[in-house]
């Protein structure tokens, strides 16, 4: 039995939360509600390659899919300027998502655009019944998101920046520190970060510390994400303690924190 | 519409294949697509060890095109035996193994692996441009190519395709030294070398610094070649370099090309075996091209 991954979805809502990102709601039936949170998809933004986008929240009953767009180069752009109704080429769901059994406690910490797969694993688990915290760093106050943008989110949401005027003044892995410093070994405990590398090391370190679970999403420029090109190639230790360079479209993009090599 | 050609003597059900490093060895691609509507697979190349290939970030979209420093990463010629080449066996209409090596003699070592194979050939990876020994440092020496596809047909009954790399001078004299020494096939181009740079780090943006080029802009490029080469030698040519559509295929087989090869148009198309064979079916018919046999190299040049 062949899998289908190939879809035509249509723009129906466009959100601006900051100067280059957007939230994008596409309707697709066939996908919403096939996603695990941390899984990806692959958006055709009109270039030679399509490029992937983690999933943000889908909504089967709606037959929504929804994700993030950072205006980065020249496809995020093209894809965040598409006007409404514009008709878009999808392939996913793709890759592997967090492991979120049995955690009945999560905290995201997330830089940015990689604050919205931590959105999908942290709704996963409020309707779970799990409590959750998200930690969100941003490189200024003028590039902080809507405090709507999480709203739906049951537990607390703190914002933080270098430059201050959010709620805390320091990168995101100093605010997990301020506000969850004292944390410790509990196997009900699991935390989640995706975003700049030096973020991610800090949130591994931070975990290692304590001998808290935690898993990475990682980011990392893809050809295929499906594969095929062994493009995006993260180091990542194997089952022996050797490094093995793993394609971070199928082998991840999440992955156990103990592993991940910086 | 038949789409089947002839190639060392077999008939394919069509004329395309999969492009080395494009495809893995098929597995993931079997999924979501059914093998079987290719003329067959290309492995991703395989080496005597298992390689990790470069640091990333090694792939990087570039206007109508993708660069690549992926290097070569394959799990070694034992690995590939054991896993992967019985499954493109079973489950392709035929397979090619592209094989690479820093040296003549790890050329030879996989060719030997590979002779007592139900392989249907095997593509002499004489081309890359990521990898510091071997590769396309072999392919731009015309001697060292011609003898080290010389050393590779002593020791194989498999017909051998040697893929060329379109960072040389004169890509006919490549060609004339790859028959000389023995190959059967050409298959060409491989990747362009390029460069894309970062402004705000002020860095190539592969950790490369450069990587080979592939994609509908080099399209005009191989398509040169590959009539070029045509025209330069006697032994059949395999075309590749920017297919994304029916036209395409027909484009350059039209210039010389018994077969083609499709690499990253795999990518961001996951089905577009199916929509190159519909195209090309309909492209036929309203050409009124009855058979490909007699189209291939039909190209009708204007006279100066």
């Amino acid at each position: 039995m062949l899998k289908e991954i190939e879809y035509h979805a249509r723009l129906i809502i466009k959100r601006y939360v900051n100067p280059t990102t957007y939230i994008l709601d596409f309707a697709c039936a066939e996908l919403a509600g096939r996603f695990q949170p941390g899984q990806f998809l692959e958006i055709d933004c009109g270039g030679y390659i399509c490029r992937p986008f983690a999933l943000m929240h889908q909504d089967e009953e709606r037959g929504i899919i929804r994700v993030g767009v950072q205006i980065v180069g020249e496809s995020s752009r093209r894809l965040a300027g598409l006007p409404l109704n514009s008709l878009v080429k999808l392939i996913g769901p793709l890759g592997n998502g967090f492991e979120l059994a049995p955690y009945k406690r999560v905290i995201g910490i997330g830089g940015s655009s990689g604050i919205f797969p931590l959105y999908a694993a942290l709704e996963s688990v409020a309707e779970a019944g799990g409590e959750t915290a998200l930690i969100c760093g941003f490189g200024s106050v003028e590039q902080a998101y809507p405090r709507e943008t999480f709203e739906e989110l049951p537990g607390p949401v703190y914002y933080s920046s270098d430059t201050g005027g959010l709620d805390f003044t320091g990168h995101a892995g100093a605010c997990l520190e301020h506000y969850f410093g004292d944390l410790e070994q509990d196997p009900d405990l699991l935390l989640l970060a995706c975003g700049p590398r030096p973020l991610l090391a800090y949130v591994q370190k931070f975990a290692a510390d304590r001998q808290i679970d935690c898993q990475l999403s990682l980011e990392t420029y893809m050809g295929c994400g499906l594969g095929l090109c062994t493009g995006c190639a993260v180091d990542v230790l194997g089952k022996d303690g050797h490094l093995e360079r793993l394609r971070c479209c199928v082998d991840g993009p999440c992955f156990d924190s103990k592993l991940v090599v910086f | 519409m038949d789409l089947s050609v002839e190639l060392f003597g077999n008939l394919l059900i069509n004329p395309i294949f999969t492009a080395s490093g494009c495809f893995a060895c098929g597995r993931e691609a079997a999924a979501y697509q059914d093998l079987k509507a290719w003329g067959g697979l290309v492995s991703t190349a395989i080496t005597r060890e298992k390689r990790l290939g470069n640091p990333g970030p090694r792939v990087c979209e570039t206007a109508s095109g993708l660069l690549n420093s992926v290097g070569l990463q394959n799990p070694g010629i034992d690995y590939f035996l054991m896993y992967d080449l019985p499954f493109m066996l079973e489950e392709t209409n035929t397979t090619i193994v592209n094989v690479a090596g820093s040296v003549t003699e790890d050329y030879v070592y996989l060719c030997e692996k590979l002779d007592g194979t139900d392989i249907f050939a095997i593509e002499l990876n004489l081309s890359c441009p990521n990898v510091k020994h071997g590769g396309m440092a072999i392919g731009t020496h015309y001697d060292l190519l011609e003898s080290t596809v010389a050393a590779c047909r002593n020791v194989s009954s498999k017909p051998l395709i040697a893929k060329l790399t379109p960072n040389i001078t004169d890509i006919t004299e490549a060609a004339k030294a790859a028959e000389a020494g023995g190959a059967d096939a050409i298959s060409l181009v491989n990747t362009f070398l390029g460069m894309a740079i970062d402004l705000k780090t002020r860095r190539p943006v592969l950790k490369n610094n450069t990587g080979g080029l592939s994609g509908p802009c080099i399209k005009p490029l191989a398509l040169r070649m590959v009539a070029d080469v045509y025209r330069s030698v006697s032994i059949p040519v395999i075309g590749l370099g920017g297919i994304t559509s029916g036209k395409d295929v027909l484009e350059f087989m039209l210039a010389g090309a018994s077969a083609v090869q499709v690499g990253s148009a795999n990518f961001a198309h996951p089905h577009i075996i199916d929509s190159l064979r519909k195209e090309m079916e309909q492209e036929m018919r309203e050409l009124e091209i009855s058979s490909l046999d007699a189209w291939i190299g039909s190209l009708n040049y204007w006279k100066s």
